[in-house]
């Protein structure tokens, strides 16, 4: 266990290191104006966490993805007990989740902010419809292939269905539904940043294209540097509690 | 042809989509919402046929699809090199495991000032965001495809004394094309999305930018028929690629 974890810790000084001086190296080329060198974004990361400004972003980001996740991953699993557990139901409308999984949905974006208004609502909105559909697929998918044993067990219980989906179902999936909120965990974030780069007055998203605006690399780098070690953390983090569940 | 049970659960399909879009256009023509915020899903298509008798919009159409098209034909080269290089590297590929599983998490189109700094402005910097989208699937799908070639093919490579180059073009990558086109086709997705988004939020010229500009100018009606057009355009490719993905694994397995 502890030789696993020193190889892993190895293993990613490796890739960083690797990283890093592939940007060094296309910083050197291209210029530290349009493309800030390694120092000079950590040295703008240190400053932004001592700023208000930033603090309030990252926090609006934060609230805003907190609870587009909650509602993603429950609405997912949700939505794909009941496309999974009922045949019929689930064939006639997951294409529809399909279509949305397919579709660039930066271009419903301003549909969405025609029913949702300006402000958060609208943000995390965007960031369940680019979560959910995922999680429904990957839910529904799983429970199709289930033995047909569980539910000729559950039936000869008697279960209700309410009984039948939480003790039967969730723990038989658990492994496919935590797989799902990998791609969700990702997939939400995107959602809910994309929704603050158009037509937001606050959050990270917003920062982002108000420094893309003024030309400020350093600060453009810093985010985007932030957003790979959050998104990279919560993946790994994930795909431990994956393994762990299957063993 | 048809089993009795796939008839009946396309009709169930087709009724429930019938139904979802007679709601809406009840809701739209009865004004329970304003105008300025849904239209009717018939006001809909005859937007949309209107936004597309203008050259102009199917100009805007054509750009997109050929910058997405660019986008997705070097995707699958860089994919399948970096893929070969990864692969022979097992010690970096696990390394880099966890950025390649937190890739898709990055609005890597914040990166577009950079590129247009080395590329210029046009349509090279959408380009390469779409470049830089769909790679990854393409890489991912070969990674897949190499792990499961069989030992005894690098062997026949080995005693047919291939040269390093041959191998690649001739055993390995044939080997592992049913994988490799399912990343493709996964790929051109990626790239749309990405182009799209670029267009939408960065660039000034494509479809994804002429949306965003209807919405901004307050043309709604303009704005949902661009969306429709779009959408259909996207489901239509995307189901010729899921055909076109299933003969060829039909046809080499």
């Amino acid at each position: 266990m502890k030789r696993e974890s020193l190889h892993g810790i190895g293993d990613l000084a490796l890739a960083s290191l690797v990283l890093v001086a592939g940007w060094e190296l296309m910083s050197l080329l291209i210029g530290a104006d349009a493309l800030p060198a390694p120092l000079q974004t950590a040295e703008r990361i240190v400053a932004a966490f001592g700023q208000a400004d930033f603090l309030g972003d990252l926090a609006a980001t934060g609230q805003a993805y907190a609870i587009a996740l909650a509602l993603a991953m429950s609405g997912g699993v949700a939505l794909g007990l009941l496309f999974g557990g009922w045949t019929e139901v689930g064939e006639t409308f997951e294409p529809a989740m399909h279509v949305i999984v397919a579709i660039p949905k930066v271009t419903l974006y301003p549909v969405i902010l025609l029913l949702f208004g300006l402000g958060d609502p609208a943000k995390i909105a965007f960031g369940v419809l680019h979560g959910l559909p995922t999680v429904t697929i990957m839910t529904a998918g799983a429970i199709r292939t289930l033995k047909p044993i569980y539910r000729k067990a559950a039936l000869t219980m008697r279960l209700t269905p309410r009984n039948y989906a939480v003790h039967v179902l969730l723990p038989a999936v658990a492994p496919e539904i935590l797989a799902s909120f990998r791609i969700c965990f990702a997939l939400t974030l995107l959602g809910v940043l994309v929704g603050e780069m158009f037509a937001s007055s606050r959050g990270l998203g917003h920062l982002l294209m108000a420094s893309i605006g003024v030309n400020d690399m350093p600060t453009v780098m810093a985010i985007v540097v932030l957003l790979f070690v959050f998104a990279g953390a919560g993946s790994t983090g994930l795909l431990t509690a994956i393994d762990r569940l299957r063993r | 042809m048809a089993r009795p049970v796939d008839r009946r659960r396309v009709r169930r399909q087709v009724a429930a989509a019938l139904a979802c879009v007679a709601a809406l256009e009840l809701v739209c023509r009865a004004q329970w919402v304003r105008p300025t915020t849904l239209i009717a899903p018939t006001a809909m298509v005859a937007q949309m046929l209107r936004a597309l008798a203008d050259p102009a919009t199917l100009g805007d159409f054509g750009l997109t699809l050929t910058e997405v098209a660019a986008a997705a034909v070097l995707a699958t080269a860089l994919g399948i090199v970096l893929g070969l290089i990864l692969h022979a590297l097992p010690r970096l590929r696990r390394a880099f495991e966890p950025f390649i599983a937190s890739y898709y998490a990055l609005p890597l189109f914040a990166l577009y000032p950079v590129l247009v700094v080395v590329l210029g402005v046009g349509a090279r910097p959408i380009v390469a965001t779409g470049v830089l989208y769909a790679a990854m699937s393409v890489l991912i799908a070969t990674l897949a495809g190499l792990d499961r070639i069989p030992p005894v093919f690098r062997k026949a490579a080995k005693v047919q004394r291939f040269g390093p180059v041959q191998t690649v073009v001739r055993v390995l990558v044939p080997a592992c094309a049913p994988e490799i086109m399912g990343g493709i086709a996964l790929s051109v997705g990626y790239a749309f999305v990405a182009v799209i988004a670029s267009e939408f939020l960065l660039a000034s010229r494509g479809i994804g930018h002429a949306i965003a500009d209807a919405y901004n100018t307050f043309q709604t009606g303009r704005m949902y028929g661009l969306v429709l057009a779009l959408a259909l355009m996207v489901v239509l490719i995307n189901a010729g690629l899921r055909r076109f993905r299933g003969r060829w694994a039909a046809g080499t397995s």
